[in-house]
């Protein structure tokens, strides 16, 4: 009787053509993921991928890791048995000995038609003999729980404990994204929602020293390690910003001045996707949060670019998006303290309905072209991995 | 780099690290064990303690229990004499320019009911005899003023507040002793309790002591066994106690000589900045410590220019973390009336007699040039 986690897709299943694309990549990521586990055998197919558990594995660490993976809809912790009724019913005695749910009902699914007995015979057989050994009542309507029974060729599978996965798609399926991450509490959430998402995310982000302190370099890496366990490999891109800081406030009336900021922010991040090959851009914005982040404000800073812009906090609530950076571990890290000087650039009134010719009018006073160019090709790029801990 | 931060901590003195690493390595022993190998390292702390008092000239007067730093012997200090001796009176005057740990632990006191606060006003920056006088009454127990203010490097006039005090023998006079200790001579006989951190002075971190006079009776902070006479339980980190006692004496040997270094150091600096009059408000006296200069930077965010200072290599330190939700400012500064925006930009460069010439003379290029490139605060 050999235990086995059946890991099942959900969302991924309703694909068509990439099916196999979808689960050649999640099956890689758990691989990745589980690398360093002992006692694990692995097996691949269409319905399923199935992980056998040999004697040394530790079950609950496998299981916690899985439902840190995105692409997993859910676990079922189960016995593979020999296909014949005698072997599923003690697996089954076993299964319910071990949860004592209050109530049960077997549910049978025969992949393999070649089983001598049907669904409905299977399940009262297995029924009939639980009850003689004394196992909790049956309810067909509500049980407390469901046994699973999956008739297959190579065997049977008994499972009756489940466990929820992350959900979404398995990762760098859809692809790579520029995200902007400024060390705050939303942008490490909008990380996770992308990478969730089957995003890889490539985070990109402005320093400006001396006004903003060096220590938020090691914030972000603390981030993004923390985020490795959804993306082991995390590259952080960091745009030297001051001297475009600088123009700007120089040059620009000051209601525009963040207006303007953002405009220049958005143009460095379609040439850090062009660059890093990302084909799209994503920022942990929320609508109405802050006054560069009105519709009319997000119009006009979006404006520079015809790349896609994922923003998926967009409709989210703060103190949702708080309480996902606690679930996630990042809203600890986001939170600490730091020198930030940005405050000497806030403008005293900012626009919060800045126009597009507006900013067009003031961006002409100065040529920012030959700033932004120096900013991108000084941009740092660095691994942010778990690999070597 | 050019470090220029001695005042938070300095590094440990090459000869207190070979002293410390001596006695872990070969007189290691506990020196409460009655065998000769513990009766060894008890050697080596009673030598380490009667050093120490004998450089500051109170071997026959006073005693010293060794603390993990001036923070601990500071809170040693108050709660000994506020416990011990609050039927004499139950009045303390305490400067306001004094370090948290003292500030903290009297205003404590003072929410239990255990004592009235008084403070002295004076703008300078250090209080003197005559700002305690009118102040001190049969009720007072305790007058507490540092040596030398750490933020400023104000100095205090220690042996007059003492000659006033021998009027009220009730009163008991705290100095902390932090600043000054290894970098200036001092007449301490008529100061019954005197506190110090050993890291100032090229010792090693997490040690230092209240030095007492002789016939005081003071009470643990925590409880524990007989260790330093009962006074601060705990296994005593012998090596700490004798490499603190080797940096104090290589202090006091050249002690002159550093402070005339560090003068010039702090002269030169002082001269040069004259020139940005516009940009920056002097702080420290003149007169105060050769060891310490701050000023108050008018028209710029200090966060900003440590900040820059700190990317090329010059580190400088400052009170402020400059976020906009938890505006900081030193309550010192503010004290000497200055207004919360200069209070809040201040820089302290703080020297070493390691430090030399050559290094105020980059970090002056290096201050000079960013003031002009950097945005005003607004």
């Amino acid at each position: 009787m050999d235990r086995i986690i059946i890991v099942h897709f959900g969302e991924l299943s309703t694909k068509g053509d990439n099916r196999g694309l979808f689960i050649d990549c999640l099956y890689k990521n758990i691989r990745h993921r589980l690398r360093s586990f002992e006692g694990l055998e692995y097996e691949k197919a269409r319905e399923h991928i199935y992980i056998k558990l040999l004697p040394t594995a530790d079950v609950g660490a496998t299981i916690d890791a899985l439902g840190e993976i995105p692409g997993i809809q859910r676990l079922s912790l189960s016995y593979f048995v020999n296909r014949d009724i005698e072997a599923i019913s003690v697996a089954s005695l076993a299964l319910l000995e071990e949860h004592k749910p209050a109530t049960w009902k077997a549910k049978v699914k025969r992949a393999d038609k070649s089983f001598p007995l049907d669904s409905y015979t299977t399940a009262s057989e297995v029924g009939g003999y639980c009850l003689s050994h004394k196992a909790p009542p049956v309810d067909v309507h509500e049980p407390e729980a469901t046994l699973n029974i999956e008739v297959r060729p190579e065997g049977a599978y008994v499972s009756l404990k489940e466990y929820p996965g992350l959900g979404g798609y398995p990762l760098g399926m859809n692809g790579k994204v520029l995200t902007l991450l400024s060390g705050g509490i939303d942008s490490p959430v909008a990380c996770y929602q992308l990478m969730r998402r089957g995003l890889l995310v490539e985070a990109f982000h402005f320093a400006s020293p001396p006004y903003t302190s060096l220590a938020v370099l090691d914030k972000l890496r603390d981030i993004l390690k923390v985020l490795n366990k959804y993306q082991s490999k995390v590259r952080l891109h960091v745009v030297p910003f001051t001297k475009i800081q600088e123009a700007i406030y120089r040059y620009v009336p000051e209601p525009y001045c963040i207006t303007i900021m953002r405009r220049m922010m958005l143009r460095l991040a379609e040439m850090g996707a062009k660059k890093y090959r990302c084909p799209a851009i994503a920022t942990g914005e929320a609508v109405g949060q802050v006054a560069s982040q009105t519709l009319e404000s997000l119009r006009t800073i979006n404006a520079v670019t015809n790349y896609p812009i994922l923003r998926p906090l967009a409709c989210s609530d703060k103190l949702s998006i708080i309480k996902t950076a606690k679930e996630i571990g990042t809203f600890e890290i986001s939170i600490r303290p730091y020198e930030d000087c940005c405050t000497i650039f806030a403008p005293k009134k900012p626009k919060t309905k800045p126009r597009i010719e507006e900013a067009e009018k003031y961006e002409a006073l100065f040529d920012f072209a030959p700033l932004l160019l120096e900013a991108i090709e000084n941009t740092s790029d660095e691994v942010i991995s778990d690999l070597e801990i | 780099m050019v470090y220029f931060d001695h005042a938070a901590t300095s590094p440990i003195s090459e000869l207190a690290l070979e002293a410390y690493v001596e006695v872990s390595r070969n007189h290691y022993g506990n020196p409460e064990s009655t065998h000769a190998y513990g009766r060894d390292a008890d050697h080596y702390l009673q030598k380490a303690r009667t050093g120490i008092l004998s450089l500051l000239g109170l071997e026959k007067t006073h005693d010293l229990v060794f603390t993990s730093g001036a923070t601990e012997a500071n809170n040693l200090a108050i709660g000994s004499v506020i416990d011990l001796y609050r039927k004499r009176g139950h009045e303390a005057i305490c400067s306001p320019y004094e370090h948290p740990s003292v500030l903290v632990t009297l205003r404590r006191k003072e929410e239990e009911g255990a004592i009235k606060l008084l403070y002295p006003r004076d703008e300078k920056g250090a209080i003197s005899p005559k700002d305690i006088e009118p102040l001190l009454s049969k009720e007072t127990l305790l007058c507490v003023a540092m040596g030398v203010n750490n933020e400023t490097g104000a100095l205090t006039d220690v042996s007059g507040i003492a000659a006033l005090l021998k009027s009220y023998p009730k009163c008991l006079y705290l100095m902390d002793f932090t600043q000054g200790m290894g970098k200036m001579r001092l007449a301490l006989n008529e100061v019954p309790l005197i506190t110090f951190s050993s890291h100032k002075f090229g010792g090693p971190k997490g040690v230092g002591g209240l030095i007492y006079r002789k016939n005081l009776v003071l009470r643990a902070v925590f409880g524990g066994g007989e260790q330093e006479k009962g006074l601060r339980p705990g296994t005593v980190d012998v090596a700490s106690c004798y490499a603190s006692y080797v940096a104090l004496k290589e202090k006091y040997g050249r002690l002159d000589e550093n402070a005339a270094k560090v003068e010039r150091i702090r002269q030169y600096i002082i001269e040069e900045l004259r020139e940005e009059s516009t940009q920056i408000h002097l702080n420290s006296p003149l007169n105060g410590s050769p060891y310490i200069l701050n000023f108050s930077l008018t028209k710029k965010k200090a966060a900003v220019v440590a900040e820059a200072l700190s990317g090329e290599g010059f580190y400088v330190g400052t009170v402020s973390a400059c976020s906009s939700k938890n505006a900081k400012y030193s309550y010192v500064l503010k004290e000497m009336g200055l207004d919360l925006d200069e209070a809040a930009n201040s820089l302290r460069l703080s020297f070493d007699s390691s430090n030399a010439l050559e290094e105020a003379e980059a970090f002056l290029k290096a201050f000079k040039r960013i003031i002009k490139e950097v945005k005003d605060r607004g």
